[in-house]
């Protein structure tokens, strides 16, 4: 259309439209078509120079008008219909003349781009200000126009486009033009503050365009980035980088989440035209925004790493958001592989990159191993991580780890000390904080996920579980481990040897055997002595207690003979408070000579124990130190005895044979104590199962029989089971076999019946032991008398196995399992800072406690208080949330509806006047 | 009864009762296996002392897979793969030093819980109060003690360290005689055992502070038995990895020996600071070098035949303890092509890659024996001089393996470079530079074991060579004499040498390979002029290696001398630097290894044998002064127009 059309429609206005329109539109007309002929006509002969004169003489005034339209259509559009004709032209060349400012301005930038030298930025002052503002008052406009026009669209459509094309190449021009100004060493504040505001309208066009246009919200970003870094040093300080780097993490993850969703639709519709399909064009697109964003959070944060200290803790929150999308993560969509594959390269490899670019920053180091100071979560960053967030937590923790080798020595200190003055922020070593991490990931330890394994020579990469892939990781991060760390790293051992989670002690025995065979003998030797000090100040009922006993057996496998010998020394055997080391030890692991002594010790020392009850009468309150020596006894005759040590085994036999007459299922059943004499007598008789007298052999299976015909306590069914699967080495002589063979065909039976599915599967384990080495074939037959059973052992011995649950159902049920095992992990960890602070846990044994601890009533209250402070935590964590941020960027409009449902639920639990 | 348990329980214990499933997998199920005992633990379907036993059973298993060695059914702590992701950085194992003590780790608030945990719970026992006098069994007699529980309570006054607040189970009825005796006696011996194995009893506490700490830098003086004797034996072997190994010790001994000897005739690489202990030592202290020698070098994994036959021989095939040993055994490279045969024997042949399949196990075997990625970490600053071509080399090796995404179209590395100059000018040692900064797998192929092991064969080892770096991306190849592989093809030549050569170059620049492959032929020689000119022209960046200039000959020295006693001033060390122009770097170290014997031949005859290390005279600049006389430089200044005269024509420096 021509300029003249405005004019053209004007004149064929009814008397009564002109008098209506008069006021408003007669200045604009002028205006626009001043402006257009000042463009077209004069402007080619402006020079340089005199251009900035002319343009603060009109520009203004176009802004002015272009604001004076946009309300005017504002103002007319409630009563457009397709009827109303008038308004309808009189909307239409509003925009028109909306059109014509645009195309005058973008006439203005072209002259400006015209000169062979680069403008200087004081020479064209007004230009970019005030198409800035035009261009996001179109930009807004354009956004907003469905609401605006409604249903009337339509009549409108067309200019519409061509005033958002207009505004486009206006925009595009504008950056052209910007790209070639540069500051130079005498720029003034003003120029400087131009820029900055340059910088800062264009963000504000980000938010408006972010669901325009993809390639011009790109286009933005890339010119932002590029000036505030082509201008670093100048404009370094005035910038919000806080509202940059939050947009840009925004942007980051609405396309993230737009790919996302794509890749649902298309993995509902089938794999086969998944290409051709006009989603996965979408996708792609999208896909390519998202790896645009991320590398331009990357770069960003390489360049102004120095003022983004305040925003650590969202980038944290990035990384995690986008890793627990990804498989191995639960929570991740099941998205097909290509896709996956292709977000995963567009996502997940900056957000590595993203790390590496943060890893020296101190307030990052300090959101990640953040510790939380209240007394009685002691573990727990995590509450504040939801669940999906705790294996990428982890793995962030062990990315960190392999991150950091080459980093300088501030880095090191920074993530392996933790906080070490009480004005810091608190933060774990990177290493405990791994183990917390990895404790908390129970759920996917029981699925269990797999990860990618470490690419060794040829092999194709393996794929590992969260163990393996975390114990990888630590050691190789222990292999390259400075001296001045050792501490640091002991300490976090010590300290995952003794929380309550036994897997993750298991990890940290790992690590320690690694590190014990790395480092030199006299380390090994010297955390062997150690642990085993700790073993001795350790009660035996503790759950710490056989943490411990796990680490000192698999050192002592590690030293070497002298410096075993060495541990001997330091704690002789031939002394009862030394006992409790040689509980754990594996006599196998040992050196000859010292071997020797540890058999000959305990057996004389057992043998002195033994004599000192009898003299003392049997008491009962006795027993326990009669059952320490045994259970260091049962250690010392586990395995095949050598021939040379015939005297020890006959010594063992004869103690064996004292004890058996004095138990007495009664007696058994009713003293638990007992019950632990019994336990390791059972284990010593099933090792010397050869030596022992039939009739002996006899009255225990008879004490047995009795005790499993009531209701018999775990730990005696399964040394039972082991004496049980030993009996299959003995050929019973004909005069005793009617008696010993019905009993345990008897007692097979009902142990292979059990309930309980751990006894039951020993039973079986136990029973196919015996059954492939025993020459008394009818015992098998006997024991499996019940049809039920029979098939059970059957099934077993074939090795069939019945199928696998359903992906969800197991899931729930595994989620349940992990739920317990930290419940029950906390219970015993708090139990103790119960002891502590001296509250009520008493009575309860101290060597074998009972099964159940009379300990829910009271902890109903201290549950009640822990979740409340969870959600407190949460609730205090959201509002921070809102309020720390000064950007305008609003708040995802899922939150209200979300807080609306928790405020319900809050009504729901409280138990209101009504109810009560 | 928890079916779905019992079935996953089960699915595992048959999978590890096959026999079939790798390591990895066994000791996965292990875990599980604990996990799942845990959770009946939780869920109350077992007591604690059923999960205890049961955990130590599934644990000793697993420690038995962790544990191990054996490729089949161990995992050696993982250290193959730790290990590998460690291979470009220091290790320093051997100065760790534990800070806990037995004190100290008292003092840990974790450790604090437990013995409270154990003292929260410890006052009760098994037995309640009244039972205390039922007499077990079947007779049942009169009671004679009667024991109240309240004693251990009492905390001895005496003892305000946590040590002493230790109360224990065992000691429960003895607590009725002797409250206080009983737990100061387990204190005391504690303490006490430590020192000596003697008899503790009433040894006063103040004697025996934290003797974990000094356990393992020296015997504290006046201390005899068996404590002292062990500290004996570590002062003989200080960096005492080889205390591990002791049952071998003799052996490991000799081996060392001969490593330094080899050690020595490596001198060629110039500035390399390990190759310099040349200086006379005993035969003890030599010993002891190696070991801390050894000790600096990054522990290889893998399997060394040598060794490890000793190890089978000297602790018997049950012993778990042979693992420990291999996995601190810090063979140096030297030995490994040696070694390249068995130790690929050892491993059972494996899946390999895809890419792999159609060559033959041994010949993949062998090329896998090349690679190269452990032994000392070399850094830039090792080497001295050399400024360009050091600069050159970050720039078209290392840091397109590092970015690749921006070394690309034009940018793309180029796929050969050829480094030339006089011999012993670190050609080598740039090589092992790269290969540890670059985080490249390093092939380093000598030209030798691609052309003489299998005659005919040879072109099959040079494809699968760079089939397999394909498939290890990004890859540098590094051949040492490249001028015998790639020397001019004339017409009367060996028909097979002849193919090896058009195989080498097809594969480095022909049809078959992709632009986007990341693989790098390093080639050093010393002869440049022999080379192909179609091998010159794949060898696009060809970087003279020029003879060190007094800058570089002066840090040559300096690191050199900085390990020895000397006397040299300042002006002194610049003397000896201007009189050693035209020196190589190899020379450089010939002299300085020269110049180091001459205090030893100061000695008189007699005095060898009783002089004390330490009584040796500093070296001095006279001995430097007579060293210049008998070193003489190894290239020929006319050697050298040579090299100036073909870096003109076709070297890429200045």
């Amino acid at each position: 259309m021509s300029q003249t059309t405005l004019l053209e429609e004007v004149v064929h206005w009814s008397p009564e439209t002109c008098r209506q329109q008069l006021g408003s539109v007669l200045p604009k007309l002028t205006i626009s078509c001043i402006l257009k002929i000042i463009t077209d006509i004069f402007l080619p002969h402006i020079g340089l120079k005199e251009v900035e004169e002319c343009f603060s003489k009109v520009l203004p005034k176009a802004v002015t008008m272009f604001d004076n339209l946009m309300k005017e259509i504002s103002n007319q559009v409630g009563g457009l219909s397709s009827q109303n004709t008038e308004l309808r032209t009189l909307l239409r060349n509003l925009l028109q003349a909306m059109v014509h400012i645009i195309e005058a301005m973008s006439a203005c930038v072209r002259h400006v781009c015209s000169f062979e030298e680069a403008p200087d930025l004081d020479a064209i002052r007004f230009l970019p200000s005030c198409i800035l503002k035009v261009l996001k008052h179109t930009f807004q406009h354009c956004k907003e126009s469905e609401q605006v026009y409604c249903g009337r669209l339509s009549l409108v459509a067309d200019l519409l486009q061509g005033l958002f094309k207009e505004a486009y190449s206006l925009q595009k021009g504008l950056m052209e033009l910007l790209d070639r100004i540069s500051l130079d060493t005498n720029a003034t504040e003003e120029d400087v503050s131009d820029i900055v505001t340059v910088i800062h309208s264009l963000l504000d066009i980000c938010y408006v365009i972010s669901d325009l246009d993809m390639a011009l919200h790109a286009n933005t970003w890339k010119f932002i980035v590029k000036q505030s870094v082509k201008h670093q040093s100048y404009v370094e300080e005035h910038l919000r980088h806080g509202d940059i780097s939050s947009c840009l993490s925004e942007n980051l993850l609405a396309s993230f989440r737009t790919c996302l969703e794509l890749g649902e639709q298309i993995k509902q519709t089938g794999p086969q035209e998944m290409t051709q399909r006009a989603e996965y064009k979408l996708f792609q697109k999208n896909t390519k925004m998202c790896r645009f964003f991320a590398n331009t959070v990357v770069h960003y944060i390489k360049e102004f790493n120095s003022f983004l200290s305040k925003y650590c803790s969202r980038f944290h929150q990035l990384y995690l958001q986008i890793t627990s999308m990804f498989p191995p993560s639960l929570s991740a969509p099941g998205l097909p592989p290509p896709l996956s594959e292709e977000l995963s390269v567009a996502a997940v490899l900056p957000m590595e990159a993203l790390l590496v670019q943060l890893l020296p920053l101190r307030p990052f180091a300090e959101a990640v191993l953040r510790k939380d100071q209240r007394e009685f979560e002691r573990l727990v960053s995590s509450l504040e991580l939801s669940v999906e967030w705790q294996l990428p937590q982890c793995l962030l923790l062990v990315s960190v780890l392999g991150h950091l080798a080459p980093q300088p020595e501030e880095a090191l200190q920074l993530w392996h000390q933790g906080s070490q003055f009480p004005e810091e922020t608190p933060r774990f070593p990177i290493y405990q904080a791994i183990m917390n991490g990895f404790r908390l990931c129970c759920t996917e330890r029981l699925v269990p996920v797999l990860l990618p394994g470490v690419m060794l020579k040829g092999q194709a990469q393996g794929r590992v579980s969260l163990h393996h892939h975390v114990c990888v990781h630590l050691c190789a991060s222990v292999a390259a481990l400075p001296p001045s760390y050792l501490p640091v790293l002991e300490r976090c051992l010590v300290e995952a040897l003794l929380q309550a989670d036994l897997q993750t002690a298991l990890l940290a025995t790992d690590v320690w055997c690694f590190t014990a065979r790395y480092g030199t003998a006299e380390l090994c030797l010297q955390h062997g002595l150690l642990i085993a000090h700790l073993v001795k100040v350790c009660a035996s009922g503790v759950y710490q207690s056989s943490h411990l006993g796990l680490l000192l057996r698999r050192l002592v496998v590690l030293m070497t003979p002298n410096h075993q010998t060495e541990l001997v020394e330091r704690f002789p055997p031939s002394r009862v408070e030394n006992l409790p080391v040689w509980h754990h030890v594996q006599l196998g692991a040992l050196s000859p000579d010292a071997c020797h002594r540890l058999r000959t010790d305990v057996t004389a020392l057992t043998q002195q124990a033994l004599d000192r009850w009898r003299d003392g009468g049997y008491r009962l309150g006795q027993v326990d130190k009669v059952n320490t020596a045994l259970r260091a006894l049962q250690v010392v005759v586990r395995g095949e005895p050598s021939s040379s040590e015939g005297e020890s085994v006959l010594a063992a036999g004869s103690i064996v044979t004292q004890l058996w007459s004095r138990m007495c299922p009664a007696q058994v059943q009713t003293h638990p104590v007992l019950q632990c004499t019994l336990r390791w007598l059972l284990v010593i008789t099933a090792s010397l199962v050869k030596t022992i007298d039939h009739s002996i052999i006899h009255q225990a299976l008879q004490c047995v029989a009795s005790l499993v015909s009531q209701k018999c306590p775990d730990q005696v069914a399964l040394a039972a089971l082991e004496f049980l699967a030993s009996l299959g080495k003995v050929f019973v002589s004909h005069d005793s076999q009617s008696q010993i063979l019905p009993r345990l065909s008897s007692l097979f039976g009902s142990l292979l019946a059990e309930r309980s599915w751990l006894l039951h599967q020993h039973a079986l384990e136990a029973f196919a032991h015996f059954a492939e080495i025993t020459n008394h074939e009818e015992v098998i037959s006997h024991s499996l008398s019940v049809e039920e059973t029979k098939a059970k052992v059957v099934n077993y011995l074939s090795k069939t196995v019945n199928g696998q649950e359903a992906g969800q159902r197991r899931l729930d049920r595994l989620n349940m399992e992990s739920l317990m095992i930290e419940q029950n992990n906390r219970r015993l960890e708090t139990e103790i800072d119960g002891a502590l602070s001296g509250s009520t846990v008493c009575a309860t044994a101290d060597s074998e406690p009972c099964p159940k601890r009379v300990r829910q009533e009271t902890s109903k209250e201290e549950e009640y208080s822990r979740y409340v402070q969870t959600a407190e935590s949460a609730l205090k964590a959201l509002q921070a949330l809102g309020s720390q941020d000064t950007t305008p960027l609003p708040p995802p409009q899922w939150l209200e509806a979300k807080l609306q449902e928790l405020q319900n639920l809050i009504t729901q639990i409280s138990p209101g006047p009504s109810s009560t | 009864m928890s079916g779905a348990q019992l079935d996953e329980w089960q699915r595992r214990s048959f999978d590890i009762s096959s026999g079939t499933c790798a390591p990895e997998q066994t000791a996965d199920a292990y875990r599980a296996h604990v996990l799942s005992i845990q959770y009946a633990w939780a869920s109350s379907q077992l007591s604690q002392a059923g999960a205890d036993s049961l955990l130590r059973t599934y644990s000793e298993r697993y420690a038995a897979v962790l544990d191990s060695d054996d490729p089949h059914s161990g995992l050696n702590n993982y250290a193959e793969s730790a290990l590998h992701l460690a291979r470009s950085q220091r290790n320093h194992s051997d100065k760790w030093e534990s800070s806990l003590t037995a004190e100290s780790v008292l003092e840990l608030p974790c450790v604090q819980r437990m013995i409270q945990a154990g003292t929260g719970g410890g006052a009760g026992s098994l037995v309640a109060p009244a039972d205390v006098n039922i007499s077990v069994g079947q007779e049942s007699e009169g009671s004679i003690l009667s024991a109240p529980f309240a004693g251990l309570k009492a905390e001895p006054p005496l003892f305000k360290s946590a040590g002493a607040q230790v109360s224990k189970k065992p000691e429960g009825n003895n607590s009725v005689t002797n409250p206080l005796g009983g737990a100061a006696e387990r204190v005391n011996d504690f303490e006490g055992g430590s020192i000596t194995s003697g008899d503790a009893f009433g040894r006063p506490p103040a004697r025996s502070q934290s003797l974990f700490g000094h356990a393992a830098s020296g015997p504290p003086p006046g201390t005899s038995g068996p404590a002292g004797a062990t500290h004996n034996q570590s002062a003989f072997f200080p960096t005492s990895n080889a205390v591990k190994r002791k049952n071998f010790c003799h052996t490991t001994g000799e081996a060392t020996r001969d490593m330094g000897v080899k050690g020595t005739h490596r001198g060629q690489s110039s500035s390399e600071p390990r190759s310099a202990g040349g200086t006379f030592r005993s035969a003890r202290e030599q010993f002891i070098v190696e070991q801390q020698k050894k000790n600096a070098h990054q522990p290889q994994r893998g399997s060394a035949p040598g060794l490890a036959a000793v190890i089978k021989k000297s602790l018997g095939a049950n012993r778990p303890r042979g693992a420990a040993s291999k996995f601190v055994s810090p063979l140096p490279r030297q030995e490994e092509e040696e070694g390249g045969a068995g130790l690929s024997a050892n491993q059972e042949p494996r899946i390999v890659d895809e890419r792999l399949k159609n060559f033959e196990p041994k010949i993949i075997e062998l090329i896998m024996s090349e690679i190269m990625d452990d032994g000392p970490p070399v850094a830039w600053d090792d080497i001295a001089g050399l400024e360009f071509a050091k600069a050159t080399i970050k720039e078209i090796v290392v840091w397109p393996m590092l970015r690749p995404d921006i070394f690309t179209g034009l940018r793309g590395p180029p796929k050969g470079i050829l480094l030339f100059g006089p011999p012993g000018t670190g050609k080598t040692l740039i090589g092992k530079c790269i290969a540890c900064q670059s985080g490249a797998t390093f092939f380093s192929i000598s030209a030798s074991s691609l052309t003489s092991k299998w005659v005919g064969e040879g072109e099959k080892m040079v494809r699968a060579l760079f089939a397999i770096a394909r498939c290890h991306q990004p890859a540098v190849i590094f051949i040492d004499e490249i001028d015998s592989l790639l020397s001019q093809r004339t017409d009367g030549e060996h028909d097979s040498s002849r193919r090896i050569k058009t195989e080498f170059l097809v594969q480095l620049d022909g049809a078959s390979t992709a632009a986007e492959d990341r693989i790098l032929v390093v080639g050093a020689t010393n002869r440049p002029q022999e080379i192909d000119e179609a091998a010159r022209r794949r060898l696009a960046k060809r970087l003279y290696i020029p003879l060190p200039e007094g800058a570089a000959r002066h840090q040559i020295i300096a690191s050199l001398m900085a390990r020895e006693k000397n006397q040299l001033g300042a002006e002194e060390l610049e003397s000896v630097v201007s009189a050693a122009e035209g020196f190589s770097g190899a020379d450089m170290t010939q002299l300085c290894r020269e110049a180091a014997l001459g205090p030893i031949r100061s000695i008189q005859f007699g005095d060898i044998a009783t002089i004390s290390p330490d009584q040796v005279r500093p070296i001095v600049y006279g001995d430097f002064q007579d060293a210049l006389k008998t070193v003489r430089p190894s290239v020929s200044p006319k050697d050298l127009e040579l090299y100036e005269e073909w870096n003109r024509t076709f070297g890429c420096g200045r």
